[in-house]
């Protein structure tokens, strides 16, 4: 019963993505992040919030996991629910994935940040880095030069 | 596929005001819109551009191995990351096979290109990577890992912000010597491990009581001198965990600590069979949190302690 009153009163906070769409996301979610906080201590708060480095598609699964991860507290079965979607959009889809952890580092969401980084790291234990290069589609930006001289740097410990 | 599942499962709250739910053209056209934003994202932003602040706060929850073998050789960035000194404060080799054969030695020759891999070599590479600001450092026992006189002064140099110091059981005798000296450079040591006790260990003692302020916990094991006793009552008086299990202390040293040192909140001495727990012990002990004094009897001790 509480909840309801509660939903119904709470206050709306508007926010625009960094491509022009506007979210209307409660309060008690946007003020898991570090960075809308500060704005609306700055009284920021009646107007839209420009979040210029985070576009709509990435802003709805941070809102996403946001409420998810704001249920999942002392419920172990959430936990793991939001935990297996991670590590899912993490195989299908490794881009978005690094695009959504940016988003959380630079709305600075604390909570989400540690869960994110934890699964990708988790992800990435015990794997070669061939294997790593293949799941998550990473470049091999390196010259022959630049990899010769960094085993170079390394090398003189051993010499 | 995930994220259209995001968008369907949206509650009416979170989408926005300026769309309304009949205009079908103008939704089909955003989300047109949004399907070229993906696409654009998926193109430019790449794991090889992922801010390092967010690289770090993934590559802090690997283990050492994963950061060594695994990470660095993937692109520019994250080898740049993987070097960065925040993420190797904790070098605890027990975590990993040094010996010479094992996967992970044949592994690192073979990234880094090493011929002749050595623990000296290997103990460089890793301290220099933290950049003097290592604050653990755990040898384990093996084989390999015999603590050279040179590697000791390496360390002893190269981290002068350890705070946790766990060494193997064996140590040679110029490392054994030359140790006290390097506690002097680790003033904020708080813990230190010695899986056997040196002949320096009274020196020890007296250069942690006098250069380390906040030290807190020791532990050794090894037959103990009524000097060494004196040594911890004297330089450590205000230790909170001794751990000195198998330590064969006789009953009077084991009187000496209990009467020097009365901020202890743990005393192991499990199996050390040169005493009976009596009523002075007991009462001396009363204040400490968890005394530990499991198998230690004059009954059941071995004949070659005395």
């Amino acid at each position: 019963m509480a909840s309801t009153s509660n939903s119904t009163s709470s206050k709306i906070i508007t926010l625009r993505s960094s491509d022009g769409e506007v979210f209307e996301v409660e309060e008690s979610v946007a003020l898991e992040s570090n960075l809308i906080r500060r704005m609306m201590e700055d009284d920021c708060a009646n107007n839209i919030i420009p979040l210029p480095n985070v576009t709509a598609p990435i802003f709805y699964l941070v809102i996403e996991h946001c409420k998810k991860h704001a249920e999942m507290k002392d419920n172990k079965e959430k936990k793991k629910e939001l935990r297996s979607q991670g590590e899912e959009l993490l195989k299908s889809d490794p881009h978005t994935y690094s695009n959504l952890m940016e988003a959380v580092n630079y709305l600075d969401i604390k909570s989400l940040m540690d869960l994110t980084a934890q699964w990708l790291a988790d992800f990435l234990k015990g794997k070669s880095p061939r294997l790593i290069r293949e799941l998550l589609k990473i470049k091999n930006d390196f010259t022959p030069e630049e990899e010769a001289e960094i085993l170079e740097r390394n090398r003189w410990a051993f010499d | 596929m995930l994220l259209q599942s995001f968008y369907t499962k949206q509650p009416p709250h979170t989408h926005t005001q300026t769309e309304t739910q009949t205009d079908t053209h103008a939704r089909t056209h955003r989300e047109r819109e949004r399907e070229r934003e993906r696409e654009r994202m998926v193109e430019t932003r790449k794991w090889e551009e992922m801010d390092m602040d967010c690289l770090v706060c993934i590559f802090e929850r690997l283990n050492l191995e994963d950061l060594i073998l695994g990470v660095p050789f993937l692109c520019k960035s994250w080898y740049q990351t993987s070097t960065n000194p925040l993420l190797w404060k904790v070098l605890d080799f027990n975590q990993l096979d040094l010996h010479p054969t094992s996967p992970f030695v044949e592994i690192f020759k073979q990234e880094y290109r090493v011929l002749k891999f050595s623990f000296t070599g290997f103990l460089k590479f890793t301290v220099n990577r933290s950049r003097r600001s290592a604050v653990e450092l755990r040898v384990p026992s093996m084989d390999v890992t015999h603590v050279q006189l040179e590697d000791l002064a390496y360390i002893s140099y190269e981290c002068p912000s350890l705070k946790i110091v766990s060494l193997p059981h064996t140590l040679l005798s110029e490392v054994d010597k030359y140790f006290p000296r390097c506690i002097a450079n680790w003033r904020d040591l708080q813990i230190l491990h010695m899986q056997v006790k040196p002949n320096s260990f009274a020196q020890i003692v007296a250069e942690i009581g006098s250069h380390c302020k906040n030290f807190f916990e020791l532990k050794t094991r090894g037959p103990f001198t009524f000097k060494e006793a004196n040594a911890i009552a004297a330089w450590l008086p205000n230790i909170k965990h001794l751990h000195l299990s198998k330590c064969s202390i006789t009953r009077e040293s084991l009187l000496i600590i209990l009467k020097g040192c009365k901020e202890l909140e743990i005393l192991d001495v499990r199996n050390c069979r040169c005493f009976d727990v009596d009523e002075e012990i007991l009462k001396l002990s009363y204040n400490i949190k968890t005394f530990n004094y499991e198998a230690c009897t004059t009954w059941q001790r071995f004949p070659y302690i005395f």
